[in-house]
């Protein structure tokens, strides 16, 4: 399976030392992973020079270098696709004051990849893109809660937005560490046992991936309901 | 209403004056929900601006000493050429006074600091932290305000943000989806 990774989602399995559970998920599920050269230097090249950072990257740079990550150079076409996501998606909702800028580079270029190589899913951690795509009117009720004013679709733009997407599926870190435990893939780094589980989900919450307290609970509950 | 520059600066020279410290957080939260919204950065820079200002100004160590009581001269002197700038509708001369600014707080703190990470940003990350919650994907937030994406995400990781909202699909669901992704993509 074809799939594209995102800077954060990289940045999650590093910092929570979750690389090897990470590396045999896309060795036993035959995932063709594949990242933008900015990407690389946003997860690699750049924090590696940086004293607090550097770890990190050197886990990923590892994973770079065992080809667990394959790392593709830019193209005119990846280019054209990145201004038109960033076109459509930062043209969709509207204040009284104009459009709302809610993607940048780095979150279209995933996008762009995931079209020009067909992959079926995109490992991303944060919320806006994924709420774009699968979820907008959640956005613009996040928006206009959060900027306490009403907020204006333009359909035209993110039906068009949405379309360039059909089918692409997109997953959180926390739901590959899950998949990898119940296929039980955890024995590269951790006992297998729910306390481990727990405690890789909770990790990785912590690092910053958009899930909620209440998911996890919710998916541990299933999780031991299934079990017994 | 979203407020003009002129006002802005105005405001938090204000504040800054009469050491409203929580005005003049509050005022910084104005800024960067304003400027999430417009995608104006000269805003977002004022906003990070008031934000470190509101932090040094609530330490006792920074305001009692002399070192900041200078620096701070230089700070009020700045905002008001800034306003002036900001009269003249001149943003890339008032951008060069914000930047004054930034390096009378980098001078402060690097004098009086007790961290090796600085204030200012240490006001970035909070800040980007706030233009996320606004709805901002990460990258812009954190781009918005010139934070450290991997900073951001961290910081996010233990903020209760994530909690605040339902996600339309739960994690069962998530994963339950993943499975049957890979094992039919094996199949073919």
């Amino acid at each position: 399976m074809k799939a594209v990774i995102d800077t954060g989602t990289m940045i999650t399995f590093s910092s929570t030392c979750l690389m090897n559970v990470f590396r045999a998920f896309v060795k036993h599920n035959d995932v063709e992973l594949i990242v933008s050269n900015d990407v690389a230097n946003e997860s690699v090249w750049r924090p590696i020079k940086n004293k607090r950072f550097a770890l990190n990257a050197a886990r990923i740079k590892y994973a770079f270098s065992e080809k667990i990550v394959k790392v593709v150079p830019p193209t005119t076409e990846g280019e054209r696709y990145e201004e038109r996501i960033l076109h459509l998606a930062n043209n969709s909702f509207y204040t009284k004051t104009g459009p709302i800028t809610l993607l940048q580079r780095g979150e279209a270029e995933a996008l762009a990849l995931a079209k020009i190589y067909g992959a079926k899913a995109l490992f991303i951690d944060e919320r806006t893109t994924r709420s774009l795509i699968e979820n907008p009117l959640r956005l613009k009720k996040v928006l206009e809660k959060r900027q306490s004013q009403e907020i204006r679709m333009n359909e035209t733009n993110l039906s068009a937005f949405r379309e360039m997407f059909p089918d692409l599926k997109m997953f959180r870190s926390v739901d590959i560490i899950a998949l990898a435990f119940e296929q039980d893939l955890f024995d590269h780094e951790l006992n297998h046992s729910i306390v481990e589980l727990e405690a890789a989900l909770w990790a990785t919450k912590f690092s910053g991936c958009a899930v909620s307290e209440m998911e996890i609970n919710d998916y541990l509950d299933s999780y031991r309901r299934n079990k017994k | 209403m979203v407020k003009s520059m002129e006002y802005d600066l105005g405001e938090v020279l204000t504040l800054f004056r009469e050491k409203r410290v929580l005005e003049l957080r509050g005022l910084s939260n104005r800024l960067i929900r304003e400027a999430s919204a417009e995608n104006n950065y000269v805003k977002a820079e004022l906003g990070v601006i008031a934000y470190a200002l509101h932090k040094i100004e609530s330490k006792s160590h920074f305001v009692n000493s002399p070192v900041w009581g200078k620096i701070k001269l230089a700070v009020f002197k700045n905002i008001e050429s800034g306003v002036f700038a900001s009269k003249k509708n001149d943003s890339e001369l008032l951008m060069s006074y914000l930047k004054k600014i930034i390096i009378s707080i980098e001078e402060a703190d690097l004098s009086l600091g007790h961290y090796a990470s600085s204030i200012y940003d240490k006001a970035k990350v909070k800040q980007a932290s706030l233009a996320y919650s606004y709805g901002l994907s990460i990258s812009q937030a954190a781009d918005l305000v010139g934070a450290d994406k991997k900073e951001l995400q961290s910081y996010i990781g233990f903020t209760t943000m994530h909690d605040e909202e339902m996600e339309s699909k739960g994690m069962r669901k998530r994963v339950d989806e993943l499975r049957i992704l890979v094992e039919s993509e094996k199949i073919n």
